[in-house]
């Protein structure tokens, strides 16, 4: 290390971090998929979570001052890496979390720095947060589901309801929604994706960001409901819709979808801003 | 280079491969799937005293998901036909609504055990807080408690499981 090994011992303790945390996951997902399956699942991590680690890193490292490892980088450094030794995923993105928050403490930040620690944090204390919610909110969450399902298939058939998370035609039950199939295990990571993009391009969000932001909420909820209601119209439209190709081009699509109204929003901010001539660089803290 | 910055070096060098190995060693703290959850001897035991046996596992309606143990009154002199369905629910509530049609048949009542606890919704919060508790306990190299919360139907009028002393039950 040499002056200004400041932001790479910051780098080392976050790369070591997000390793910690997302190594229990990737060898539960290779254990239950095998290897080739898992690798095809990106070993069961989320495609935005790995964009805004990256991006994070990225930001982190693009420094303009050169600043040397202080006595309190060291010993917050100690904290935290003894609390990655816990063999515990969701503790190391609690103690990462931590450790950007740190981070955030620190003057003589670049904007750029700023950014990209505000992205760790949201990406560290996403999975705990989440994972919390899911557990105690789980009923309501998929009530909101089931409820959104029944009310677009009704459009369609009649007969058809809701009873918690189950929807039902006459008393018969046609789907039931499980966690993994919730709008809000999707939402979180699409919102991760446009915050980390969003954040780590421009520092100030505007209003048409912000509507961004909302679209790929109401985009993502919504499309998972089409899937949902088309999973609940037949046996033969769930086999393929839950499963293989239908699971892949929805996937797809949920992408398509966050990425477009992300550019949308990005764009439009950064036209915005070339026009009052202050160039794609001009951000503000 | 600064002490610092070689104090920084030695503690990613050191601290960081021992994470990771703590990781690949550490114990599994995940809980098992509902596929992986067995009724246990001691439930099959308690449903005995009140004259339930086991009859047959069952698949509920979202097919592998979840299971069903089916108890019912086989004595001879057995005025009605009881039918009890228990259902182990080891992650959250998602399977909270199907116990009210277990095969397809409404259920006339139902509920949930939690560690001889017997609640009307799912007891999210109760069965969160005792996964925590696991999770200390299994870094602290104690076993685990058992955190698998049942749900109980009854489809049969004439069988009344809420009034049953669940509280026997520990697990």
């Amino acid at each position: 290390m040499v002056k200004g090994d400041r932001s790479y011992f910051w780098i080392a303790v976050i790369l070591l971090g997000a390793t910690n945390a997302l190594m229990r996951p990737v060898i539960a997902s290779m254990e239950d998929l095998g290897f080739w399956n898992s690798a095809f699942d990106a070993f069961g991590i989320n495609p935005a979570v790995m964009a805004a680690l990256l991006l994070s890193v990225g930001l982190i490292l693009t420094q303009e001052d050169a600043q040397s490892t202080s006595r309190a980088d060291v010993w917050v450094g100690l904290f935290v890496l003894i609390g990655f030794l816990i063999p515990s995923a969701t503790l190391s993105w609690i103690f990462l979390g931590l450790y950007a928050g740190y981070l955030a403490l620190q003057k003589g930040l670049t904007t750029e720095q700023r950014a990209g620690v505000a992205i760790l944090i949201l990406t560290s204390f996403r999975q705990p947060i989440m994972g919390f919610l899911i557990h105690i909110f789980n009923a309501p969450i998929l009530s909101f589901d089931a409820a959104l399902t029944a009310w677009l298939l009704s459009s369609f058939e009649t007969g058809i309801h809701a009873e918690g998370n189950l929807v039902m035609s006459g008393d018969k039950v046609r789907l039931v929604i499980l966690t993994s199939c919730s709008s809000l295990a999707n939402l979180s990571f699409a919102l991760l994706f446009w915050y980390a993009a969003c954040r780590s391009l421009v520092s100030h969000f505007t209003r048409t960001m912000l509507l961004s932001g909302v679209g790929v909420a109401v985009s993502i909820v919504f499309l998972n409901i089409i899937r949902l209601a088309m999973m609940a119209s037949s046996s033969e439209r769930y086999a393929v819709i839950h499963e293989t190709a239908g699971k892949t081009v929805f996937a797809l699509l949920m992408l398509l979808l966050v990425v477009s109204f992300t550019y949308w929003g990005i764009r439009n901010v950064i036209q915005r801003t070339h026009g009052d001539g202050l160039g794609p660089t001009a951000r503000t803290a | 280079m600064s002490s610092n910055a070689r104090m920084a070096m030695v503690l990613v060098l050191l601290l960081g491969p021992l994470s990771l190995l703590m990781k690949l060693w550490g114990p599994n703290q995940y809980g098992p799937v509902p596929t992986q959850v067995q009724i246990p001897a001691a439930l099959t035991d308690f449903l005995s005293q009140y004259n339930l046996t086991f009859f047959s596992n069952l698949h509920t309606i979202n097919a592998q998901a979840y299971q069903m143990a089916l108890y019912h009154d086989a004595s001879e002199d057995a005025t009605c036909l009881a039918m009890i369905y228990v259902m182990p629910m080891p992650i959250n509530a998602e399977a909270e609504f199907i116990l009210a049609r277990p095969v397809g048949v409404a259920s006339v009542d139902f509920f949930y055990v939690h560690r001889g606890n017997v609640t009307n919704r799912y007891p999210s919060t109760s069965h969160w807080y005792a996964g925590v508790i696991n999770r200390v306990r299994l870094l602290a190299g104690l076993s685990p408690v058992s955190n698998i919360v049942y749900g109980i139907a009854s489809t049969s009028p004439c069988v009344t499981p809420r009034d049953f002393d669940w509280s026997q039950l520990s697990f």
